[in-house]
């Protein structure tokens, strides 16, 4: 080996050390971050009320917390720790279907709303929303979301596929298009709704308020299981990124990783926005950021965009609910900062690396 | 050893190959010659196994290649295709370790050992020089010899090189070809390689399949079949042929 070489030997072992340190680093800060998150709030609780209704309802053991009046143990246990768990579970999973989506679609300006599984949600919800105001069936909100992403998949899928072909292009242009008729439709629904469309106009900004243990019961068995399919299967996913004739000469078949991804993506997706609403950006920076300030590897790609995005939306998350007076719906300020961020980050690469 | 036998293939109904026979054996480079259009791309996808064709076979050491995984196919034939653009900023390493997926079984590291072959077959190449650059900041010829580099990581029996080194300066052209030409020699590989450029075709290859709006011209031993009548009907240009050394173009 020659010495230039052995100098790159060292480089990259450097670079995977920087990895892994940063890896600790996001990991430790997003344990911080629950714990801190769990502790502010506008009702007035010490970190000792906190940390024993904590512990005491994951050990079982109500002795420890008689003296803690239960309206405060509810907005520790049921009010805020669902809460925070869900906007950990949801900016993971928006995260790491952003990052499946660049990859499948081979552009890394993709996110999890490209082939309009959100907006399929979005319809869905609103439905029910519609529903509700004007037959007191107090339909929930939820399942509905989900019918329609996943109904709204099935027919951007029928409609990319010929020839039992899917491509990437194809599967872009079905979701604008299928995007666009349900975003009309919702147009449809908050024109109809006359005066009650608030209803409707606040689910669709996006917001972890009141977000339940149900919520997150749903959540975790699709979080845990993207991600993990994700991770295992990552260095197919850096072959299926350099375009379908690639893959299949490096030995990948590109239909079945491409249907494989596009599942776990799309349900990640579908139930991140069925729980969240529709919560831009989360799921194109934090992928993005890590694949150009960091690398492009999935295989540290994505167990970083699990733990970056989560912190991310719960950060978030902290802001809506605390700095203003008045609730600000958490997609909205994702976007709202997100936006800028993004605009800053694409500047600075210059260069067309996009 | 790479047979094609009676490939007859259409682009919407029109015929466009008609009764295709090729054979490329163990040991020998083949290079594939031909003006735009005349099909040497077509050729590719169907002996890649990425086409099928209308009517006819292509055997890969005897066995259709239609009915090889494609996982066992990456693991007995690598192709380096034209334009493979990669939009995502892998290091050019990155880009060449992703030659021993097809190997590899799922969730597998590269130990330490591959790492080392990895850079020796970077030194080779002169890749290594900027094995540590992202693949998008390399020049389009640097981009090249990456994929080729990684084309010698997958270290299949038969090579397909599709336009691979028309990006690439003189000199490391040579060098590339001087790589794969060993290749061949060495470890009995077949190497088919669609070129434009006449003289290194000459003086690189044991054969040349000429092409013609679909079809095979002639086809044979370099020296036979690259003659100034020859290239005058297919690419219409007049040459001076320097024997064993290569073609002057005349411009008028």
């Amino acid at each position: 080996m020659s010495e230039l070489t052995s100098g790159i030997s060292a480089s990259v072992r450097r670079r995977q050390k920087l990895h892994i340190t940063i890896g600790i680093a996001l990991f430790l800060l997003l344990i911080f971050t629950v714990l801190f998150s769990v502790g502010m709030g506008r009702a007035d609780l010490t970190p000792d009320i906190v940390s024993r209704v904590i512990i005491s309802k994951m050990m079982g053991v109500e002795s420890w917390v008689s003296d803690i009046p239960d309206f405060q143990q509810a907005i520790v246990w049921n009010v805020r720790v669902p809460r925070i768990f869900s906007a950990v579970l949801i900016g993971a999973g928006l995260a790491v279907s952003g990052a499946i989506f660049q990859s499948i679609l081979r552009n890394p300006l993709a996110d999890p709303y490209t082939i309009g599984v959100s907006t399929g949600a979005a319809f869905g919800a609103a439905i029910a929303i519609f529903l509700n105001i004007f037959t007191k069936l107090y339909l929930p909100v939820t399942p509905f979301a989900l019918i329609g992403a996943f109904g709204s998949l099935t027919l951007v899928i029928t409609i990319a596929r010929k020839n039992g072909v899917i491509s990437s292009t194809n599967l872009i242009i079905a979701g604008i298009i299928v995007g666009s008729i349900l975003s009309a439709g919702i147009s449809f629904l908050k024109s109809a709704a006359g005066e009650n469309v608030a209803a409707i106009v606040h689910w669709l900004m996006g917001s972890l308020a009141s977000r339940s243990w149900g919520h997150v019961m749903l959540l975790l068995p699709f979080i845990v299981i993207g991600c993990g399919i994700s991770i295992q299967y990552a260095s197919r996913l850096d072959i299926m990124s350099l375009g379908e004739r690639e893959a299949r000469h490096l030995g990948v078949d590109p239909q079945k990783t491409m249907r494989l991804y596009l599942l776990v993506a799309s349900c990640m997706t579908a139930v991140c926005v069925s729980v969240g609403g529709i919560i831009g950006f989360v799921g194109l920076i934090v992928p993005h950021m890590i694949r150009f300030g960091l690398t492009s590897r999935n295989a540290i790609l994505i167990p970083l965009s699990t733990i970056a995005g989560g912190i991310l939306l719960l950060m978030a998350d902290n802001i809506s609910r605390i700095l203003f007076n008045v609730e600000v719906p958490v997609g909205v300020l994702t976007t709202l900062l997100g936006g800028p961020f993004f605009i800053w980050l694409f500047m600075k690469s210059g260069k067309g690396r996009t | 050893m790479l047979e094609l036998k009676n490939i007859h293939f259409s682009y919407n109904k029109e015929p466009f190959i008609d009764d295709l026979n090729i054979k490329i054996s163990n040991g020998e480079m083949v290079s594939v010659l031909g003006p735009n259009g005349s099909g040497k791309s077509t050729v590719v996808k169907i002996l890649t196994g990425e086409m099928k064709p209308g009517h006819g076979t292509v055997h890969l050491e005897g066995s259709d290649i239609h009915s090889i995984p494609i996982r066992e196919l990456a693991q007995r034939l690598s192709v380096m295709t034209q334009n493979a653009g990669i939009n995502f900023p892998y290091t050019c390493l990155e880009v060449v370790q992703m030659g021993l997926y097809p190997h590899k079984d799922l969730g597998v590291g590269i130990d330490s050992k591959e790492v080392e072959e990895i850079f020796e077959l970077m030194e080779k190449t002169e890749t290594h020089e900027f094995a540590e650059k992202l693949i998008t900041e390399v020049s389009g010829g640097e981009a090249q010899r990456v994929l080729l580099t990684r084309i010698l990581a997958q270290n299949t029996p038969v090579i397909v090189l599709d336009e691979a080194f028309s990006a690439m300066d003189v000199a490391h052209r040579v060098d590339m070809l001087r790589i794969m030409k060993k290749q061949v020699q060495r470890k009995n590989k077949s190497v088919i390689a669609v070129m434009h450029d006449l003289n290194m075709a000459y003086l690189f290859s044991d054969r040349v399949i000429l092409m013609k709006s679909g079809n095979v011209f002639a086809e044979g031993l370099t020296d036979e079949v690259m003659t100034p009548d020859n290239l005058y009907h297919v690419f219409g240009i007049r040459v001076t042929k320097i024997d064993g050394k290569g073609f002057l173009i005349e411009t008028n």
